[in-house]
């Protein structure tokens, strides 16, 4: 009776620890939107989600690689075009595309290889300082422009990845050929380069520049946030970069079923309508925006961009930047 | 003490389990590592690194040694000693962010010093410059020259200098025949710190810069981080473990000379030029020091506000963070002072083995500055069998070790072996003489080094969020969490009273320790 019993607990015990889904994301998923959505989700599936954050997306996907051999995670959650297709080369990820991907009005926005399920999307922009800047720049050419001499302040491609999106950005807009040289002229226009995004912002704040790079919903949060229009954002007429977000199953995983239904819902409307004011992306399916996003730029024209060449050429791309910028 | 093999092998397991291990099980899992075409990529980016440290650390040297002389052997009142000497570690604990808003509400462009100047007219564009990245060195690696050398020039017996005195030498000829080559071995040790730290600096370089400057810290980052390129990344990390290594053996060589001295400190007349030095050392020092506790206050679009503050014990804030504030700051502080009762251990050891024993075991301590954090974190991630705070601990303990083992050197340099002896003669076992005779003496620098890891600990970030999951929150992830939330004001609130907490620590600690004038 006894043995019985323990072999019941251990059943039990065994039962409940696969009814645990464990998801790999990044900070600012864990502490914002997935508070708000997680419990949905455990309730409608009586499923207890373990979210596990470590930084950016490039440190969970750094933790993938180097659990390889005993995967933990479930799903994960947050990885970006580049990051996307490094964790296929790297055979991470299990190919699933759910059923509701047919909401996905806009196809250039889906993982054509079929691993990624995209769940929000946003676009690089330049937000300036509406009390400095008058007229602010509406191209790259324009950028260039001496009124914004030691105006810019961009983050630097090697350690962040708003920096890295921006040079990819002049990559679409001047070829692979043609960005180097775009940014020798810009940098009568750049004040500095900041390590991340934090730094940057604290410029801007404290009067030191006028421009930075950060995203088209930025007008949108900081009206939302704080009633304020100081800081608006603007897409370059050349057309918008737009960076995706994907989520994806963890090849290995024992909870391949219910890893397709976190999918799933992650592309339902009780997470895609909080994607908007917590994540400050665009969701992916048909949803009415908030009233902010009247500050948000529109994304009118996209530009494509070719990712095999950044997998073939990423790590040349960074580092003949560095030569031409840094330590002459 | 009698058994330097033995007691050698307590920070050489140390070492080795906690930083050489997680690096081979990383070069193990990424093999292929081609250093030639890394360097070849790099080879601008080493050069300037070297250049700038050397430079750096040589600045550093000539402001640091007056300032070391008048803490040590003036009479400047005890208060601004104290002050002097606790406030100026407080940079060297600071999070990059909060250094940079320092400098910004500073020397920037709206910033205290053109806002003063514009009275006159006048604009100073100091910032982004090559210049702005020197000073920012000094201001980090000032303190380390107050400590280690500050406290050799302490230790000069008055007797010496008086006889120099009574044979009418000059103060001048008594400085440099004298105190110089009394002090030197101290002097050495800083100057190979600095110039380590200088070495490996990364935000400094970065946002005072602008274009144009960058480190080799920095290339490691972008290939590990960005590219996720193990393998380049570890090829550097070797390129800069070698400079490490063959750097302190070089101070190590020039300096070995020790000597020993003791007896009362000799205290005299401030100089004039005291007054001109420390109005230079509030100007770069204390004003961006003072300026970046502001950066709590900062309201979103520039103005100053205390909301941020009310902000941070609101429900969103402890929702965002997963705890609340006061438990969390409760959880950092037990951690890092765990963390830093083993540094000053290990330190104590490593420091007895180099000054009585042999001074090879300086390059093992030295080796952590090397190593980033972030490649440590991702090396920990491979030690699957240690608990998480185990891991931390171990990360913070590792950062906090280079400096501890040489500001402790000098003490045991200083120690007059008879007073030992004496100790054995008189029946004194090891543990005995260690805890009656050894450690009273060096209570005040132990405390010192017990502050200043707990704050290295408190601040260190990277490491600390690739590892803790998101579940295991100390300030700074709290503080991670909120930046890339966007709560900013919230976040640039948490980083001042987290300076403010350093602050303290530091002002305690000296004040508790400052020795009764004689």
């Amino acid at each position: 009776m006894r043995k019985l019993l323990f072999i019941l607990a251990l059943i039990l015990v065994v039962s409940s620890f696969s009814q645990e889904l464990v998801v790999y994301t990044y900070s600012s998923f864990a502490s914002g939107i997935a508070q708000k959505v997680i419990p949905i989700f455990e309730k409608q599936y009586n499923v207890k989600v373990k979210l596990l954050s470590f930084g950016d997306a490039g440190n969970v996907l750094a933790r993938m690689i180097l659990e390889k051999d005993q995967p933990k995670a479930d799903v994960v959650v947050g990885l970006d075009q580049p990051l996307l297709r490094k964790a296929i080369s790297e055979e991470l990820l299990m190919q699933f595309v759910p059923e509701s991907i047919s909401k996905v009005k806009d196809r250039s926005l889906l993982d054509p290889q079929g691993y990624g399920t995209p769940y929000d999307f946003g676009a690089i922009a330049l937000v300036y300082n509406t009390e400095k800047i008058t007229n602010p720049p509406k191209s790259f050419r324009d950028l260039l422009d001496k009124r914004f001499a030691r105006k810019l302040v961009v983050q630097d491609p090697r350690t962040s990845s708003t920096g890295l999106s921006f040079l990819l950005w002049t990559i679409a807009v001047f070829g692979e050929d043609g960005f180097l040289d775009y940014w020798k002229s810009l940098r009568t226009s750049i004040l500095t380069i900041t390590p991340g995004w934090d730094e940057a912002f604290s410029m801007l704040e404290t009067g030191e520049a006028d421009i930075m790079v950060s995203y088209a919903t930025d007008g949108a949060y900081s009206y939302h946030e704080y009633g304020s229009l100081k800081y608006l954002p603007v897409v370059m007429e050349e057309g918008a970069f737009v960076q995706i977000e994907y989520a994806a199953i963890v090849k290995g995983t024992k909870n391949v079923e219910m890893a397709k239904k976190f999918l799933e819902f992650l592309l339902s409307e009780s997470f895609q309508s909080e994607v908007p004011l917590n994540q400050w992306m665009y969701p992916v399916i048909e949803i009415e925006l908030p009233e902010a996003y009247r500050y948000a730029s529109k994304i009118e024209k996209v530009l494509p961009f070719d990712y095999d060449l950044f997998d073939r050429n990423g790590k040349k791309w960074l580092e003949e930047w560095a030569k031409v910028m840094i330590a002459k | 003490m009698r058994k330097p093999l033995f007691l050698s092998l307590v920070p050489t397991v140390f070492v080795g389990a906690f930083l050489i291990y997680p690096l081979i099980l990383l070069v193990v899992r990424f093999p292929q590592i081609d250093l030639l075409r890394v360097l070849s990529m790099n080879s601008s980016v080493v050069r300037f690194t070297v250049f700038q440290a050397l430079l750096s650390a040589l600045l550093t040297m000539f402001l640091g040694i007056p300032g070391a002389y008048l803490v040590a052997r003036t009479r400047l009142p005890t208060a601004i000693k104290s002050l002097v000497k606790s406030a100026s570690m407080v940079p060297f604990v600071l999070p990059g962010i909060s250094m940079a808003v320092g400098f910004l509400l500073t020397f920037g462009n709206n910033g205290l010093l053109n806002t003063l100047l514009s009275v006159f007219n006048i604009k100073v564009r100091i910032l982004y410059t090559f210049t702005a990245v020197l000073i920012g060195h000094v201001f980090y690696n000032f303190p380390l020259f107050i400590r280690i050398v500050g406290d050799a020039f302490e230790r000069i017996d008055k007797a010496i200098l008086e006889m120099a005195s009574l044979e009418g030498v000059s103060k001048f000829k008594r400085f440099w025949y004298i105190e110089l080559p009394l002090v030197l071995p101290a002097i050495g040790s800083a100057f190979a710190l600095s110039f380590l730290y200088c070495f490996t600096s990364f935000a400094v370089v970065l946002i005072l810069g602008g274009i144009k400057y960058s480190t080799i810290e920095v290339s490691i980052y972008m290939y590990l981080k960005v590219l996720l390129d193990f393998e380049s990344a570890l090829a550097l990390t070797f390129v800069q473990m070698i400079f490490v290594a063959l750097a302190s053996f070089i101070f190590l060589t020039l300096s070995a000379r020790t000597g020993e001295f003791s007896g009362e400190t000799l205290k005299e007349r401030h100089p004039k030029w005291a007054y001109l030095y420390v109005v230079a050392v509030v100007f770069f020092v204390f004003l961006p020091l003072f300026m970046s506790s502001l950066g709590g206050f900062l309201r979103y679009g520039g103005s100053f506000t205390f909301q941020n503050f009310k902000g941070l014990f609101s429900q969103t804030v402890e929702w965002i963070i997963g705890a609340d504030v006061k438990s969390i700051i409760f959880f950092s502080l037990i951690l890092s002072a765990l963390a830093s009762v083993i540094v000053c251990t290990i330190g104590l050891i490593t420091s007895y083995i180099s000054v009585r024993h042999n001074n090879l075991i300086s390059v093992l301590t030295n080796l952590p500055i090397s190593i980033s954090p972030a490649t440590m974190a991702f090396g920990m991630i491979l030690f699957t069998l240690l608990p998480l705070p185990v891991k931390l601990g171990a990360i913070y303990t590792l950062i906090s070790l280079p400096l501890a083992h040489s500001s402790l050197q000098n003490l045991w340099r200083n120690l007059p072996r008879e007073i030992e002896e004496a100790g054995k003669i008189d029946g004194c076992g090891a543990l005995q003489s260690l805890f009656f005779i050894t450690l009273p003496i060096f209570k005040k620098e132990l405390l010192g080094i017990f502050t200043f890891s707990m704050a290295i600990a408190l601040g260190e970030i990277t490491a600390t969020v690739i590892l803790s999951e998101g579940r295991f929150t100390t300030v700074s992830v709290a503080t991670y969490k909120l930046f890339s939330t966007r709560h900013i004001g919230e976040a640039q609130a948490l980083n001042s009273i987290l300076m403010w907490i350093v602050l303290l620590l530091f002002f305690v600690a000296e004040h508790f320790t400052e020795r009764p004038s004689r």
